[in-house]
């Protein structure tokens, strides 16, 4: 008798702990504290691309045409040395070329080499050319941020060694990165940027 | 017999248990396959912008620490700090801890707090390293709970890692363009 109470105790304490484990995979843990359901892979990273790409491009915006070309080395800026750094424009297309390379590699998508890393096309002059390489290339990333799922974001793509959601992430910080550099070169020529002049009004 | 039969239908629920719970062990680890998780690669970002920040903050010379190119935006070192400060607002949120020095309120200490580069490099550091040992304490289950963001509005902590690292991001951008004037290359651009 005194085996079968040790039993049933053990069975009662296997069922709690069994109902405890079972209930919190079948009940979101998340739901259980009352709070909201987080957004898909797709849909967090989709809202990444979509800040970044409203800092770039309104940044791009900002820069006058005629100073698109602006390279820190032509104010002779006393004991500095931006001898071959990237003009304004070109820090756009490299962000765009980057973005190009990473994301393609999600979407499958084939383009011209010459989209793929560097600075990107030779032949985009404008403004308008330029400001329209970024604006597609940050398409091309909304679509790679929609093929993205919990089942292959830590895979890799045929074409990489990183994992989906790396080449994703790593797309907005590099823009990111480049974006703060953006921001000093329209300081050196007297343009607050857009993101800041718009959070002191 | 009475008792042979209880014990044996105890025995067999148990089992029943354990292969079931085995079972779902299984399922999710064939389900989960990949090697790493969302919080290890959480990490490597998060320590990836870190010691970048980390490495300029050891290495530009502490003379010209207060340097800015334009007088209304922050100098060298107030890039930094405000970069580090901001992470500790989101680690302190996310972990519900107060981790970290007093640097009073907001997200801008001055340099009255931290007067040397040893002050500005211990205070960077510790904010990325206080911010990986939550991530990696958090794990994946920990990206999907919300904290208070801006505004006291609820985020996921995703959102919140991620809005720090590319903050981090956009101010090591920034100081890229300060070492080059100040005839520097940035630590991660010497190959």
């Amino acid at each position: 008798m005194k085996q079968i109470r040790l039993f049933s105790s053990m069975a009662v304490i296997v069922f709690s702990a069994a109902g405890f484990v079972l209930g919190q995979g079948a009940i979101p843990a998340i739901a259980q504290q009352g709070q909201q359901a987080p957004p898909t892979i797709a849909a967090a990273m989709d809202r990444e691309i979509a800040t970044v790409e409203k800092e770039v491009v309104d940044a791009a915006q900002a820069m006058p045409e005629g100073k698109f070309n602006f390279s820190p080395e032509a104010i002779n800026l006393q004991g500095s040395d931006y001898k071959g750094v990237r003009t304004f424009a070109l820090q756009v297309r490299h962000i765009a070329a980057s973005n190009y390379i990473l994301w393609s590699q999600l979407t499958g998508d084939k383009f011209p080499q010459d989209y793929l890393g560097g600075n990107g096309p030779e032949n985009l002059k404008t403004k308008a050319e330029i400001v329209k390489f970024l604006k597609d290339s940050f398409a091309l990333g909304h679509k790679a941020a929609a093929t993205l799922t919990p089942e292959n974001m830590l895979q890799s793509p045929a074409s990489s060694k990183s994992t989906r959601l790396h080449l994703v992430t790593f797309g907005v910080a590099h823009a990111f990165n480049h974006y703060g550099q953006m921001v000093e070169y329209l300081r050196m020529n007297g343009i607050v940027p857009p993101a800041t002049a718009n959070r002191k009004q | 017999m009475k008792r042979f039969c209880l014990s044996l239908v105890v025995v067999t629920l148990l089992a029943g248990i354990g292969m079931g719970l085995e079972l779902q062990a299984q399922t999710q680890n064939q389900a989960s396959a990949p090697a790493r998780s969302r919080s290890d690669e959480m990490l490597d970002r998060w320590n990836d912008i870190g010691n970048k920040l980390i490495a300029m903050a050891k290495d530009f010379p502490e003379d010209k620490y207060d340097f800015k190119l334009q007088k209304d935006q922050r100098s060298f070192a107030q890039n930094l700090l405000h970069a580090a400060a901001l992470d500790f607002v989101l680690i302190r949120r996310i972990s519900g801890t107060s981790v970290g020095p007093d640097f009073g309120e907001g997200d801008n200490p001055t340099r009255d707090q931290f007067k040397t580069r040893a002050d500005v490099v211990k205070f960077v550091e510790e904010a990325v390293a206080d911010g990986a040992k939550v991530i990696q304490q958090q794990g994946d289950a920990g990206l999907d709970k919300t904290s208070k963001f801006f505004g006291n509005r609820l985020a996921h902590n995703s959102t919140m890692w991620t809005f720090a690292i590319e903050h981090s991001g956009e101010h090591y951008g920034q100081l890229v363009v300060y070492y080059r004037a100040n005839n520097l290359v940035p630590p991660a651009s010497r190959r």
